[in-house]
Parts: structure tokens; sequence; C-alpha cells
């Protein structure tokens, strides 16, 4: 029994909180913790954990609302634990006037769902030529500013930017990609590459772009935090870089801890994600990250397509995994897979990103905060397409592969309530 | 492979033909033998058998190709079938329909099989993934990835030349990464036994981690050269010149062109192919593209005997489905 | 004629057979068309060994190389089952036009192997005219086609089979299983 609502107030019965080692009874009032007391029964029924916080999501509104709303993709999120979302810039108009962060704020107020943050874009229209209006973005409620998957190739713009982002101690959240090299690339350089003859994106497309990111940090101070990380090369320099005390932080989107180039074979498109899967050795490292604390955080990378995106040769598809549905039964087969305590894990969900982005405001699970916390059934069978509520974009790997044929455990976990925002939501 | 393999169907024959990878050597050499029967074929006066009479087959060229799409239409039309050459370059896809809406009309035809020349690589896989269940699709080039019909004819003149492939020393120059025949060629050569494949280039035109294809890395054509046995030339293309990936055809030449000089330090009965057309001067002497050892010429003509021979033995296979009820 | 069940035919047999056909070819190619022989794969080319042999030695006026059909490309039934193993190539190493064709086959059954057979040589050529020759002809032709010369008949079912076999020469005849 996991919650009985009373008028303003719930009680949640043997839940445990990660850093506890017994189970206890949260009681709500008005959305906030009045009491954790410890469980009558001793049964653990759920686990209770943080909200988590996405530092890198597309929401698709306003824009591609063929592909997803802002009502949507928040309430998918929610669904998922993500309690805060952090859009990315790249909506059409881009996030680079208020009016737009407006827009998205309150759409996403109204849809009740995951609290929206949305990451500016550091140029108008992304086009890399202008600096958006950073000061005034950043008061309406950016917590930070980006390029999204459209890298700057003019230096002397993307100096200037991070300098001036620097003034008003803005982070940046910068994807390390090259402009021009491995441009037309829709896959990790090597051997599936060659033997599919899929155009490929070499890892020097991050490092060499990833070395200009750094040394203009070094320069300016900018906060820089570099998005989705994807080969083992990069994790060196980034490491490198931040035991010379530079304010870097990074963060990997998940499914780059699980699936490699070889997940193409045969052309498969539902792999075909704008930070290829690159070589096991890189996937490797990036776990090997994960553990060591190299990367701070975990992201989704949640990109929802229409049907008609992936209806094309794998060259032509628009790349990108809708995260949101698998992304619990994923998340808890990473203890095992990076030989890391369930805690630790979900720290990279919950307070690292909280801290990256400046939030790092009371955990949501503790007697005096505002409620912000979810439980979790780990025991239960990750459901089916059927199952679950329509996500709206069911692009992903596992709505066609069994987890078996693609590697993976049989998965479970499922959320089986949100309290946040002052209420209480069941998926 | 998570995905299925759209070449075969339920009973695990054939029913696509769209890349080499996964034939088996048996199959491969089903093909060269069928191949062999049509071969003599097209040296009677009558040049043509009924074998595919009252089938259609329809040419989709999504890429401009006169002369693939030529070597079907006759091997089509010396096996009495109908062909239809659909040119799509100017046509709809330009005005903007998706392949998949293409595709629907185009099945709306009633074809029987669909050769299929697209600029994507992988296009062959979606269509034969997409195609209704009555239809065969022969990948006629895809991108950069397989251009199965060359690789066999190819094989099929190195057979004819050299009897088997075990002891062959094989070298392949030039584009080997924008090259969807050299990776057939590779392919089938390396299941068919080939004692050694070798590939020599400028290192900006080989592919990464091509070694995990099984052949051998040179850089210098004069070394690699040395105990060939066949000698396969690829075309250099305008484009590489513009990308800064080759300075200058001229410079090309100099350096990995198939000069007599060179061609000397290969077996004396090294055999010469290149799939056409060929850029005299830039991959190959115009001395040595009409020399002896030069069967440019003859991959012309089995092509047609190999692409019958393939048109056949899909045809027939589908055939054989309907048979079995599936 | 016999109705055997099963039944088999030893090689003085089947020899004999193949007597009687030669001596029923001779005077057929004693005129002045010039003639060759053409056997059907796979059946039609030991048969046609021996009676190209026969027909030599005896100083006879026939092309000296037995032309061989693969009728893989001819038959009819590549709508119901496919592509037919292909077991070689055809090898007419000579001119059709105006000769006399005496094809061979080592059973003459529905007649559509023969059918198939003449369509192959008339895109070689426009032969003069063509001499069916068999080992055997069995009951159940599907066709107007009959042999001209035939080594013996048997009345067989249709379930049963009739098999040459080159090495020994010996025809067995049995149930098809």
């Amino acid at each position: 029994m996991s919650g009985t609502a009373d008028n303003h107030r719930f009680v949640v019965d043997n839940v445990q909180r990660l850093e506890d080692d017994r189970p206890s009874t949260i009681v709500i009032h008005h959305g906030i913790i009045e009491s954790i007391t410890e469980a009558a029964s001793g049964k653990v029924a759920h686990l209770a954990v943080s909200g988590m916080c996405d530092l890198y999501s597309r929401l698709r509104e306003p824009g591609l609302t063929r592909k997803g709303t802002i009502a949507s993709e928040s309430l998918a999120a929610f669904g998922a634990g993500f309690t805060q979302v952090l859009c990315a810039p790249d909506t059409n108009p881009a996030i680079d006037n208020v009016a737009t962060v407006e827009l998205i704020r309150q759409r996403a107020q109204l849809a009740q769902g995951a609290q929206v943050f949305p990451i500016a874009a550091l140029t108008t229209g992304l086009e890399g030529a202008q600096l958006s209006e950073l000061a005034t973005l950043q008061a309406a409620g950016c917590p930070a500013a980006g390029q999204a998957d459209r890298p700057l190739d003019n230096t002397t713009v993307l100096f200037s930017a991070m300098e001036y982002a620097a003034s008003f101690d803005l982070p940046l959240f910068m994807t390390a990609r090259h402009a021009q090299l491995g441009v037309d690339g829709c896959a990790h350089e090597g051997a599936m590459a060659t033997k599919l003859g899929l155009p490929g994106i070499p890892v020097a497309a991050e490092t060499i772009a990833l070395a200009i990111l750094l040394e203009i940090c070094r320069e300016t101070g900018c906060r820089l935090h570099i998005s989705r990380v994807s080969s083992a090369r990069a994790l060196q320099m980034i490491d490198t870089a931040k035991q010379a005390a530079l304010p870097v932080t990074c963060d990997v989107g998940i499914h780059h801890l699980f699936f490699t180039d070889e997940h193409l074979a045969g052309y498969d498109s539902s792999f075909n994600s704008a930070v290829p899967f690159r070589g096991t050795a890189d996937r490797d490292a990036l776990r090997r990250g994960v553990s060591t604390g190299v990367i701070d955080a975990i992201c989704t990378d949640h990109s929802p397509h229409d049907k008609d995106a992936s209806l094309a040769p794998f060259p032509s598809t628009e790349p990108g995994l809708a995260a949101y549905q698998w992304f619990i039964p994923l998340a808890l087969q990473l203890p095992e897979l990076l030989d890391l305590s369930f805690n630790r894990v979900f720290d990279k969900l919950t307070h690292a990103p909280r801290r990256i982005i400046g939030k790092a405001h009371p955990t949501g699970l503790d007697v005096g905060d505002v409620a912000d916390f979810f439980l979790l059934a780990t025991d239960e069978s990750a459901g089916t397409i059927e199952q679950d509520t329509q996500p709206a974009m069911t692009n992903h790997p596992l709505n066609i592969h069994s987890p078996e044929a693609i590697g993976l455990a049989p998965l479970k976990g499922r959320v089986k309530a949100v309290y946040s925002d002052f209420r209480q939501y069941h998926p | 492979m998570t995905l299925p393999d759209p070449q075969f169907n339920a009973l695990g024959e054939l029913h696509h033909f769209i890349d080499l990878d996964a034939l088996d050597k048996a199959m491969l050499t089903r093909i060269l033998d069928t191949a062999e029967g049509f071969a003599g074929v097209n040296d009677r006066t009558v040049k043509s058998v009924p074998l595919l009479r009252g089938k259609t087959v329809a040419n989709l060229f999504f890429e401009n190709s006169t002369r693939t799409r030529t070597a079907f239409e006759l091997a089509a039309k010396r096996l009495s079938a109908d062909i239809l050459n659909v040119d799509l370059v100017t046509s709809s896809t330009a005005k903007g329909e998706t392949l998949l809406d293409t595709l629907r009309v185009l099945e709306a035809l009633q074809c029987d099989m669909f050769i299929v020349r697209h600029g994507d690589s992988g296009a062959a896989h979606f269509i034969a993934r997409h195609v209704s269940p009555a239809i065969n699709v022969i990948n006629g080039g895809d991108g950069q990835h397989s251009h199965p019909t060359q690789g066999m004819l190819d094989m099929f003149t190195i057979r004819r030349h050299k009897g088997s492939f075990e002891n062959l020393c094989v070298v392949i120059i030039g584009d080997i990464q924008h090259s969807r025949v050299a990776r057939s060629d590779i392919s089938a050569l390396i299941k068919l036994g080939t004692g050694e494949v070798r590939v020599v280039g400028p290192r900006t035109l080989i592919p990464a981690e091509v070694e995990s294809l099984g052949v051998t890395v040179y850089s210098t054509l004069d070394n690699a050269l040395i105990g060939a046995d066949v000698i396969m030339g690829l075309r250099l293309q305008k484009e590489r010149m513009r990308s800064a990936t080759v300075p200058s055809s001229s410079e090309f030449y100099r350096t990995y062109g198939l000069t007599p000089a060179r061609l000397a330090k290969a077996k004396p009965d090294a055999l010469v192919m290149h799939p056409g057309p060929t850029n005299r001067g830039v991959e190959i002497a115009g001395s040595v593209a009409d020399g002896a050892q030069s069967v440019i010429l003859e991959q012309v003509t089995y092509g047609i005997a190999v692409r019958m021979a393939v048109m056949s033995i899909i045809m027939g296979n589908a055939t054989s489905l309907r048979r079995a009820g599936t | 004629m016999s109705k055997p069940a099963t039944a088999r035919y030893e090689k003085t047999t089947v020899m004999h057979w193949l007597e009687l056909m030669c001596q029923a070819l001779t005077p057929l190619v004693q005129n002045d068309t010039p003639v060759a022989l053409i056997g059907i794969r796979r059946g039609g080319i030991d048969v046609g060994r021996i009676l190209l042999e026969h027909l030599v030695n005896a100083g006879l006026p026939v092309e000296n190389v037995l032309g061989e059909l693969n009728i893989a490309f001819y038959r009819d039934d590549f709508s119901s089952i496919g592509l037919h193993p292909v077991v070689g190539p055809s090898q007419v190493p000579f001119d059709i036009e105006g000769k006399h064709i005496i094809l061979i086959d080592d059973v003459l059954g529905t007649g559509r192997t023969v059918r198939a057979a003449m369509n192959e040589i008339f895109d070689y050529g426009r032969p003069a005219r063509i001499t069916l020759a068999v080992l055997v002809q069995r009951a159940g032709h599907e066709l107007p086609i009959r042999a001209d010369v035939i080594g013996h008949s048997l009345d067989v079912d249709a379930n049963q089979y009739i098999d040459l076999d080159a090495a020994s020469m010996q025809v067995t005849v049995g149930e098809k299983s």
C-alpha cells in the first residue's frame, strides 16, 4: 500500500529511501513533507527516490509538434520519475528570445508534468553568428545555454560566446562535435560503418572540438558542461582538464552505456543517434567514467519522433531514441553493469544534475522539504507498450527487439507514483 | 544481426539479392555455375531463353547509370521477360514523395521484380524490408555499400581464367572508401576462399578498420603488386578532388596508376580488371586497359550471364514459395 | 510388353537394347543429309556416347562429337518449382542449320523433356529433321511425342521410376517413395 489521500494529506507507507536501511512512512501535507517515521510493518513495498533531473531532452515544441509537445513529453518524463527536465534549444523558433521561454514554461505548468527549464540558444537561431541575449534569457529562467547538435564553426564567435557567458556565470552545455569534420557522417567511423558503407563520424570530430572548448574554458573561466560524451579519448581529455581544476563537467546519454556501433548491423535505424554509438572500447570507457566520477551525470538525450522519421534508408532516417518509456528498466541495470551502488547510480540522475545547474536544492525527501520524489518497484517486470499508457512517440529499439536480442538482461522496474508539484501522480 | 535478414524467404531460400555478406560459399558457387549455363546462350544465334516469359522486371534507378541499367535490361530480355525503365532521378522523389510512397505506387503496377539503384547505403535493405512479398528485389548498387551483381561477375571472370580462388593473390587499387564494388568484391573473394586480398591506395581513400573485412592494407602500389594474380582497379571520381581527399588525377596516376612498368611487377599472367567506366591516365594506362592481360571487356559480357543467373534463381525461388503455400 | 513391379535389367540386356537401336539408326544415317547426335542431360549423354561410338566405328558419316543439352532454361515447370539445379551448360559444338539431328534420351515418359529439348535445338538453328531415339519408352505420355527408335518398351505405373545407372549400364525399375 503506497499512499492514501485525505484532502491535502498523503500517507506513503512502507517505502525505503536509498540512504536508509529500513522502510519508512512518509506523510506529506500541503505538498511539504511533514514527517518521516519508521514503518510499522518493517516491509518494503517500494523504494523512494528523489525526483530525477534530466539534463538533455527534446520536447519538440514549439515548431516540431508532429513529433511531440511540451505536454506529452513533460508528462512522459514525469511518469519516468523525472521531476525536472532541461529542454534543448533547437526548437522552432529556437530558444533565443524570452517569449519562447515563457511559452515553454507556461505550457509545462499547464501540463502538470515535469518542471521544464529551457536551455537557451547560445546564438540567435542557433546560426552561430550573433550572440543571443544570454543575460536576459538567464533572468527569464534558463539555467544554461548551448548550441544543441549544431556546432559553431567560427572559433572567434565561440570564444566570444564563452567569454560573454562567463561574465554572468552562465554555464554552457556544449556537445563536442566539429562543424566540418565528419559532418556528413551518420555512424561511428569504424568497422561497422566500413562494412555497411555508411559515412562515418570519427572520434576526432569529438576530440578536436573538445580541445577547442577546453582551451577556451581555460582562457575564459567559462563554466563548461560537455553534453553527451561518446568516446574514450574525450573522457581522457575531460579527466585531464578536471585535474587541472578547470570548471568542466560532463554527462553521458544513458543509451551510450548500453549500445555500440555493432547494434547498427543490418541497418537498424532504431540505433541511429546524433551522438553516435561508438565501439565497444568506447562504451566500456564511458561505463568506467561513470563509476570513477569523471562523468558527473547521466541524461536521457530523449528524442521523440513520428513514424515517418524511421521509414527511409538508414542515412536518411532522423536520429534519436525516445527515452522515457524504457528509462527506469535500463537505469536499474546500471548498478550491476557499472559495479556501483544503487545510491551512487541514482545520484548521477538526481543530485549531480541539480548541482550542475546550480539548483542543488533540498533532496525532496527530507522533513520540511517540498515533496519531490517517486516510488520505484524494482522487481516488477517492465511494461510492454500495450500495458503502459501509450507514450507519445515510440522510436526505441526495445519497441522492436526483445532485451535479449540486443544484449540486455530481462527488464524490470516501474515507477508507481510521483510526488511533486504538490500532488500525487500515478503514471 | 538482430533484425532478420530480409534476403531470405520463409523456406530459407534467396528471395532478394541485396549483398553478398549473407550468402555462403555454396550459394555463391551455385550462382557462378548457373551463370555458366547462361554464358553459352549468349553465344548462340538466338540469344534468349523462355525462362521468364510473361514476367515483368522494373529498373528503379534513383541514381543515373546507363551501363548497369542497360546490362540488367539486356539480361531480362534474354530471359524473355518484359522490362520497364522507371526514371526516378528527376521524377517523384525530386518532388518530395517519400521512397516508401514511390514504392507503393510502383507495386500497384504489379511487376514481379525490382532492380534498384539508390544513393543511400542500406537503401536496398530498406526496400527489401518494406516491399510487397510477391516482389523480388535485386540491388543494382546502394550508396557505398554493395553492388552484388558486379561482385559476382568479377568472381565469374576470375574463375573462368584462374579456375579456383584458393591460392590467388588479389589486389584492389584505389578508392576503397567510396566503392560499393570493392566491398562486394572483398566479401565474395573472402567467402570463396581467396588466398590473399590486398587493398592499396592513399590513406584518405582506405576506410577505417578495413582489416576487419579480411584484407591486408598496403600503402605502396609497387609492393602490393608483387605476386599478384588479379589486379582490380576502381574508378576515381572527380568528387574526391573537390573534397580534398586526393589533390589531382595526375598525382593519383603517378602514385597509384596501373602503368605497364607496375604491371610487370605482378605475375606475368595476372588479370587486369576494372568495373568501368575506366579513366585512362588516372587509374590505369590506356595501353594496360587495352593490353593482353586486360579482361575488362569480358567482365561486361559476363555481366549479362551473371545477371541472368541471379534473376532466374530468385524468380524461381519465389515460385517455389508459392507452391509451398507460404 | 511386361509390367514388372520392381525389376533390374543387367548390362547384357541393356547392351542388347542399344544394339537394337544402332541397327535401327544405321539406315537413317545413310543418306546425304549431314547427321549429328545430341544427348539430353543427364541420362541421354551416356546412351548418346555409346550410340555415337557404334556409328563412328561403323564408318558412318556423323558429326564425331556428341552435342549435350541442358534443358533447365526450357522446362515448363519453372512457375511451379523454380529453377532446377544446373547440371552444366549446354554444349553444341557444331552447326544445327540443315542437319539431321538424332536426339537421344534414356527414358521417354511424359514427353515434356523432349518438348523442351526441341525448343532449345530450334534456338540454335533450323534442323533439316529430328529423329528421337530413346533407350526405354514407358507408358504415360502427356504430349503427342513418340520415339522413332526405341531400345525397349516398358509398361509401368506412374508411381514407378525407371533409372539407368551409367557406371554399371543397368536399368532398374522401382517404386517411388
